[in-house]
């Protein structure tokens, strides 16, 4: 018992950093504009160009304006946009993946347009979309959502796939109800939990994304900024003052790290929750969600990779010893007590009721 | 044309000719069966032999072709009246912890049972859920906790009142205590007969333990393949097998003293390679057949099914005794 | 032998029961259906994307041409351009005119300079993919070993101080975007120490960044799944009962571990392979390499349609035709990955 006290101790611990890190993600993306917003915005052509000095931590951009107060202004746009974009992806994709429990053959449909989708980089689809959408903050949200759309359509299809195979979802079905009651009453709600860590490793992904969009001149544009415009800005001045690209880069590294380490250190938390209970939950989570104890999988850091879903299939062939374990000792004792009750039945009443 | 044993007696549930495929494979071939009103029709069979298929098909799980009726309105296809009339069969799943709903609460649970607009308002069907707790021997107030946090035995009897709850004419148990311990086994089953008696209910009893079935059945079908290989009364079939797959399940029972003890040991051997076409599907574990008997080459060159319904208990094998005028009120 | 030990295949969510009738067919005919059935899959793939990058610029609000030429063009000369492109046709004819086109590498002309997109990807491209290709040699030389020794190494829950060093320098590799990377790795590399060569590909110095830049996370990511699988495979049965028999060890890893660690890390191989060619859009905008990556970011902004339909259909097929490769790989050295199928 107290190991396992102990054990809950470390995994609430072991949030402790990315926590804090989180913490200071949200505290500057609320308060950074008004803090800094006047010095971010401050031109000053006397001191433009300038390098790392000590009125300048982080050196000036070509109006003089202060680039540390600039990171950390653009904190706001680029997380609330990253937020944005993970929503936009979930809903749709959660949206796509649910109707393969509504209709097998809709479903059908669906999974090969998610597969045809998934075998694409999520870059290429955002390029894509972006040209839909069009250049600028909507449309790089937008573009983004819409490449993360395959990624939760499958982890959806994938975990409703295992509650609609569950008997809870027949017995529903033989009451007479609706697929739309199926899909809102019993599937929606058990496939919510590694939907939403699902959704949280990506907030730290669309960071990326949509950073690197703007990188590309494809996001946000002027006189908006956010930290992948600083770093495009920087590297083109790179000869002139080095130092300018160093701290949008560091913004840029530390939030993709921070959300996926709080998202390892949440699905950890929720795979080691209740250690008696633990198997089940294991059970009704499939591996894509649930990486296994010892070491979280590497969540889709890269954004240009985005490879935790579409390998969930493989993946669950790779992890079904542990879940097949435990059916034949079951199924054992379950035949073992069967034949131990009869024995039991038959000395007790030795006529069966005649009843006809 | 179906056993003199429901004849009598009007018919809840008329099965006729189903069939139900999963890809190439038959599940189950050509059953029919009738269920008299308020009786208790056992299926049993080895795994695999269908019984659960059959069970599957009837509430409208299995894709199935055939006709099934239920006092005399068709219960397949989807139209409004089909679908009213399917919410009158209800089914018990063998695994109560997969068949509750984890995020739901016990009267989430059974609230879902209840025909939603038969009821004005949330307090209404509360009571009703109480009711049908009662009703199962639970208190109401296990209504707020989870299926988790109940005992195995617990669950299925919220299960029932769940299946309760829709007021069903047939109730098919499928497996029920199969998941259970030794001791609430026996709970569960006086449940099932306690409500079976005081509703009327028409019951298909699935079980692969035949003293379990003994006590719960009038009927009996046993199923073999995919096939109903003989049919009878419960005392008839036990008592007088007529087809060689019958007396193996019994006989794999072990005997002691004077009484057949009847267990399920040795009944859910696994099931051998697919029974070659055109013969008798049993021949080639059959006991009595053609690798014990040569003179027995019928086995191997016909079918037997064609000709059940003249053989006592409808036995799907070429040597069961026919139905002689007298015996054929086996009852 | 290994083969009734491995690891059963979690069936698909609708053929739990279905799929038993695929045993009688011979070994020709299922290789056949299997390639023939990639293959199909792969078309179809490919009609998705090219309809894909036609159906895109009709979508797009307002007239491209106009939006390519800007306000100033008079409307004589948008009505020309039109119809040079052929824009002023019905729908269903532009699509197969640019069907028929992209079947017989015509991409058409760029809306800005009128140079013919086919020319372009052809200058272009190669050096996209000439970044691509070492960097996934790379990779996978370096993952591969790397993952299998830390498994080794760690198995059964020893090494702990070098499984936390590789777990964290791993996580924090695996969090630097390529791009920020090659930020950095300029600044210190060409700016601070100038040991490279800033820009360009014409000199073999050149590949250094940027190969560098694309290989870190896309390694490090891989190195971990090595590692994971190494892990599994290690502590399964069939290995232990290989350990039982007196297996020597380089044969019991050769023989038992590797081939089941590559299945499963191809998986992801593919997947890393697709991200590094689409990763080389960012790095190259970094080092200002002449690949297709610096074009395709310019050409949005500008609203260069044809260019962009180009660069996203040879990207894409690419990535496709690499997918269907790796499917075929890995359907002959996995068994189980053909079971699969519908």
């Amino acid at each position: 018992m107290s190991a396992s006290t102990n054990r809950h101790l470390r995994l609430l611990l072991g949030g402790g950093a990315p926590l804090l890190l989180l913490l200071l993600f949200v505290f500057l993306s609320i308060f950074a504009p008004t803090i800094w917003g006047d010095a971010a915005s401050a031109s000053n052509v006397a001191e433009a160009n300038d390098g790392i000095s000590a009125a300048h931590l982080m050196g000036t951009d070509d109006l003089g304006r202060d680039i540390l107060a600039r990171t950390l202004v653009a904190t706001r746009q680029s997380l609330v946009l990253a937020v944005l974009a993970t929503l936009v992806g979930g809903c749709v994709g959660v949206a796509i993946g649910l109707v393969s429990a509504m209709s097998r053959r809709l479903g059908r449909a669906a999974g090969a347009l998610i597969n045809v989708l998934l075998a694409f980089p999520a870059l290429l689809l955002a390029i894509f979309f972006a040209v839909l959408f069009g250049i600028g903050s909507v449309g790089s949200v937008l573009a983004v959502g819409a490449s993360f759309a395959p990624g939760f359509a499958r982890i959806t299809q994938t975990l409703t796939a295992s509650v609609v195979a569950k008997e809870y979802v027949e017995a529903s079905r033989v009451l007479g109800k609706r697929p739309l009651y199926v899909t809102f009453r019993h599937v929606l709600p058990n496939i919510g939990e590694p939907v939403i860590l699902y959704a949280m490793i990506h907030i730290g992904t669309a960071v990326l994304a949509l950073s690197g969009l703007s990188f590309l001149g494809l996001g946000v544009q002027p006189p908006v900024f956010d930290w992948g415009r600083l770093l495009a800005d920087g590297l083109t001045r790179i000869y002139v003052t080095p130092g300018v690209a160093v701290a949008p880069a560091i913004a840029i590294v530390l939030a993709g790290l921070t959300f996926n380490l709080v998202g390892e250190w949440l699905s950890d938390v929720v795979a080691g929750r209740d250690s008696p209970s633990g198997a089940l939950r294991r059970d009704r989570i499939p591996a894509a969600a649930a990486p296994a104890a010892d070491e979280p999988e590497p969540p889709a850091a890269r954004w240009s990779t985005c490879v935790t879903s579409g390998s969930s299939t493989r993946r669950a062939a790779v992890a079904s010893p542990a879940r097949s374990v435990t059916c034949p000792s079951r199924c054992a004792r379950a035949s073992g007590s069967g034949s131990s009750v009869s024995r039991g039945r038959a000395r007790a009443r030795p006529h069966p009721p005649s009843r006809s | 044309m179906t056993t003199a044993v429901t004849s009598a007696l009007t018919t809840a549930l008329t099965v006729q000719d189903l069939e139900v495929h999963y890809g190439q494979v038959k599940a189950v071939r050509g059953v029919s069966f009738d269920v008299a009103d308020g009786s208790v029709l056992g299926l049993v069979g080895e795994s695999g032999s269908g019984k659960s298929t059959v069970a599957r098909a009837v509430v409208g799980l299995a894709h199935s072709t055939g006709t099934m009726r239920m006092r005399g309105v068709d219960l397949s296809g989807s139209s409004r009246e089909a679908r009213r009339q399917r919410r009158k069969v209800q089914l018990i799943f063998q695994d109560s912890r997969s068949s509750l709903d984890p995020r739901f609460t016990v009267e989430d649970c059974v609230r879902e049972g209840l025909d939603g607009s038969a009821y004005r308002s949330r307090r209404e069907a509360s009571a009703r859920v109480a009711e049908l707790l009662e009703m199962v021997s639970l208190d109401p107030s296990v209504g707020r906790s989870r299926p988790g946090n109940l005992s195995g035995g617990q669950r299925q009897r919220v299960a029932i009142a769940r299946a309760l709850a829709a007021e069903p004419e047939v109730l098919i148990a499928d497996e029920v205590t199969a998941s259970l311990d030794v001791s609430v086994q026996a709970v569960v089953l006086n449940l099932l007969r306690r409500l079976q008696h005081e509703l009327g209910l028409t019951m298909i009893f699935i079980s692969h333990n035949l003293a379990v079935v003994r006590y719960m059945c009038d009927d009996l079908a046993v199923m073999f393949n995919g096939r109903i290989v003989e049919l009878g009364s419960v005392e008839g079939v036990i008592d007088r097998p007529e087809h060689p797959y019958t007396r193996s399940l019994l006989a794999a029972v072990p005997e002691i003293g004077e009484r057949r003890l009847l267990s399920d040991a040795g009944t859910e051997t696994a099931i051998g390679e697919p029974a070659p076409p055109g013969g008798c599907d049993y021949h080639l574990r059959c006991p009595v057949g053609p690798t014990a008997d040569p003179d027995r080459s019928i086995c191997v060159t016909a079918d037997p099914t064609a000709g059940a319904a003249h053989r006592l208990h409808r036995a799907n094998c070429h040597f069961a005794p026919e139905v002689t005028g007298e015996r054929a009120r086996v009852r | 032998m290994s083969d009734h030990t491995r690891v059963e295949p979690v069936p698909g969510p609708a053929s739990t029961k279905t799929r038993v009738g695929g045993g009688q067919r011979g070994p020709a005919l299922r290789w056949t259906l299997f390639i023939g059935r990639r293959l199909v899959r792969l078309v179809v793939s490919l009609l998705v994307l090219v309809t894909a990058t036609f159906v895109m610029v009709q979508l797009i609000p307002g007239d491209p041409v106009q939006a390519a030429l800007g306000d100033q063009a008079t409307a004589e000369l948008v009505a020309l351009r039109r119809h040079e492109l052929g824009l002023d046709l019905p729908l269903i004819e532009q699509y197969l005119r640019y069907l028929g086109g992209v079947v017989t590498g015509d991409f058409g002309r760029s809306i800005v300079t009128e140079a013919p997109v086919a020319d372009l990807l052809a200058t272009r491209f190669p050096n996209t993919l000439g970044l691509a290709a070492p960097a996934f040699v790379l990779v996978i030389l370096i993952a591969m070993p790397v993952g299998l020794l830390t498994a080794v190494r760690t198995r059964g829950g020893q090494g702990r101080v070098t499984r936390s060093m590789f777990v964290n320098v791993t996580g924090v590799l695996n969090s630097i975007p390529d791009y920020v990377l090659g930020t950095l790795l300029t600044l210190v590399f060409v700016v601070t120490i100038p040991a490279f060569p800033a820009a360009g590909n014409e000199e073999p110095a050149a590949y250094v960044l940027p190969v560098l830049a694309l290989v870190a996370a896309p390694a490090a990511s891989l190195a971990r799944i090595v590692r994971v699988e190494a892990l599994k495979v290690l502590d399964a049965e069939y290995v232990r009962a290989a350990k039982a028999r007196r297996l020597p060890t380089a044969l019991r890893y050769w023989r038992h571990v590797l081939p089941n660690m590559l299945t499963a890390s191809l998986t992801y191989g593919t997947m890393i392979l697709a991200g590094l060619i689409a990763g080389t859009v960012l790095v190259e905008n970094v080092f200002g390499w002449p690949g297709v990556g610096t074009v395709i970011s310019q050409s949005v902004i500008q609203k260069d349609y044809p260019l962009i339909q180009g660069i996203l259909l040879v990207l894409g097929a690419v990535v496709l035709i690499l997918n269907m490769i790796v499917d075929v790989v890995l359907g002959v050295l996995d068994p189980r990955s053909r079971m699969g199928e519908l």
